[in-house]
């Protein structure tokens, strides 16, 4: 059982090095805009990104 | 809480060294090619998953015990945690982090019918999967193989909820209401501390009625804890879990959330395979749809994630418990696969689960969170009935 849970989160942190190094990132892509107060389009990971304080219609 | 005498059990070297040194290789990999502010993140969840798994803070077994037994225990740390988020998140949100240039956004979200329902079916499925949204996590990260299964179908499950989420949002819903945009931050943060109050007596009522006594002091001790190796006192996973999520608010520049990134690697993995995820009407929106199509890793409710993970594995090293493995059967097996199936799809009906719609919907003044917290008990009573088939 240890061996077989270990197996798993080790390749599932491994994946997911995997997919970075393949993907790369852009710097702080999902947050929102620094130096601002205003925009904040995307904010927060609920699902409806967001805006202007979050305020979801 | 547990009450094994800790200093019996041997600290797990071998798990400890490999948690450390999986933290180590992330935590290189996010300075070096994502962002400081996705390192602090990860050190958070780190933080979050050591906690969690320390004061054994789950809500699931938590309100289980009241609803079998009217135990409150659990469920008045978690009240406790909430009044003290309150009054933390009430007084920071809408004003600068300190970590970054920015204002910090609170979790509102609509109260609607996607929110009623999807609420009900997670507090139904957690009963069944054995573990909440934070709760799967850190069980899962301690070593526990089943709520390794609840959570791969939390995943898809979580898939599944984006797929039919145009559907359910597009049914009736009043919209979202902020307490902190209708009143001032005082009057936010005694409305609700007034009614967490009213809830505690409530409850400890019942309890006492119940159960002929009631010991308000049983949060605050455990008769053999450690800070290194645990068991904490409830109380300590309350303080913890609220000074880490106020790091997180001021990192992230929102509330601590779980379940977004369930729904991503469940995408990552099904456009992997050929499935046209990224023309499904929710990863079109404006964060899912940049979460996608960029590396798991920037994505932050992903990074906090396997903070906890690791987290709670260093810390069920160091307490040595690490090698409990429970054997598993076909009923549990079932009611893994079907709690963590319907906990993913109600939490995206819902805005989240108990972490991300519950905790920061409350935590930041919004209706959804109390909507949410309604619902998911009534379902979590429907769930206790039911898992009594699987357990």
């Amino acid at each position: 059982m240890k061996i077989t849970y270990f197996i798993l989160v080790t390749l599932f942190f491994v994946v997911l090095i995997w997919e970075h190094d393949n993907q790369g990132v852009a710097y702080n892509p999902l947050f929102h805009v620094e130096g601002g107060d205003e925009s904040n389009s995307i904010s927060m990971p609920c699902g409806l990104g967001g805006s202007h304080n979050h305020n979801h219609k | 809480m547990s009450e094994i005498n800790i200093t019996k059990l041997k600290i797990d070297r071998p798990v400890l060294v490999y948690g450390i040194l999986f933290s180590i290789l992330f935590s290189y990999i996010l300075f070096n090619s994502v962002g400081d502010r996705h390192l602090y993140v990860f050190f958070i969840g780190l933080g979050l998953g050591v906690s969690l798994y320390q004061a054994a803070f789950g809500f699931t077994g938590g309100w289980r015990n009241f609803i079998e037994k009217r135990d409150s225990k659990s469920l008045r740390a978690q009240l406790i945690m909430l009044a003290l988020a309150v009054v933390v998140f009430s007084t920071f949100i809408n004003s600068k982090s300190f970590i970054y240039d920015g204002t910090m956004i609170g979790a509102i979200a609509p109260v609607g019918t996607s929110v009623v329902i999807g609420s009900f079916i997670f507090g139904l499925a957690m009963q069944l999967g054995g573990g909440c949204g934070s709760g799967t996590l850190f069980t899962a990260g301690s070593g526990n193989l089943k709520m390794v299964i609840t959570l791969v179908f939390f995943i898809i499950g979580s898939l599944l909820g984006s797929y039919h989420f145009e559907f359910w949002t597009n049914l009736p819903s009043l919209g979202g209401f902020s307490l902190l945009n209708n009143f001032s931050k005082i009057q936010t943060i005694l409305i609700q501390l007034s009614l967490l109050t009213l809830i505690y007596i409530y409850i400890s009522r019942l309890d006492f009625k119940y159960n002929n006594k009631i010991e308000h002091s049983d949060i605050t001790s455990n008769s053999s804890h450690s800070f290194i190796r645990g068991p904490w006192p409830l109380l300590w996973g309350s303080v913890s879990l609220v000074f880490f999520s106020f790091l997180m608010l001021q990192a992230a520049g929102h509330p601590w959330s779980v379940t977004f990134a369930f729904g991503l690697w469940g995408a990552k993995i099904a456009s992997a395979i050929g499935v046209d995820v990224a023309s499904w009407s929710y990863w079109q929106l404006e964060y899912p749809s940049t979460a996608l199509e960029n590396s798991v890793l920037a994505d932050p409710t992903t990074v906090s994630n396997i903070g906890i993970i690791l987290g709670a594995l260093i810390g069920s090293a160091l307490s040595g418990k690490i090698n409990k493995f429970s054997s598993l059967n076909k009923k549990l097996i079932i009611a893994a696969v079907l709690g963590g199936l319907f906990m993913g799809y109600g939490a995206r009906l819902a805005f989240g689960c108990n972490i991300g719609a519950l905790f920061g919907g409350i935590a930041s003044g919004s209706l959804h969170g109390w909507v949410w917290f309604l619902f998911a008990f009534l379902g979590s009573i429907v769930g206790v009935k039911l898992r009594k088939y699987f357990y």
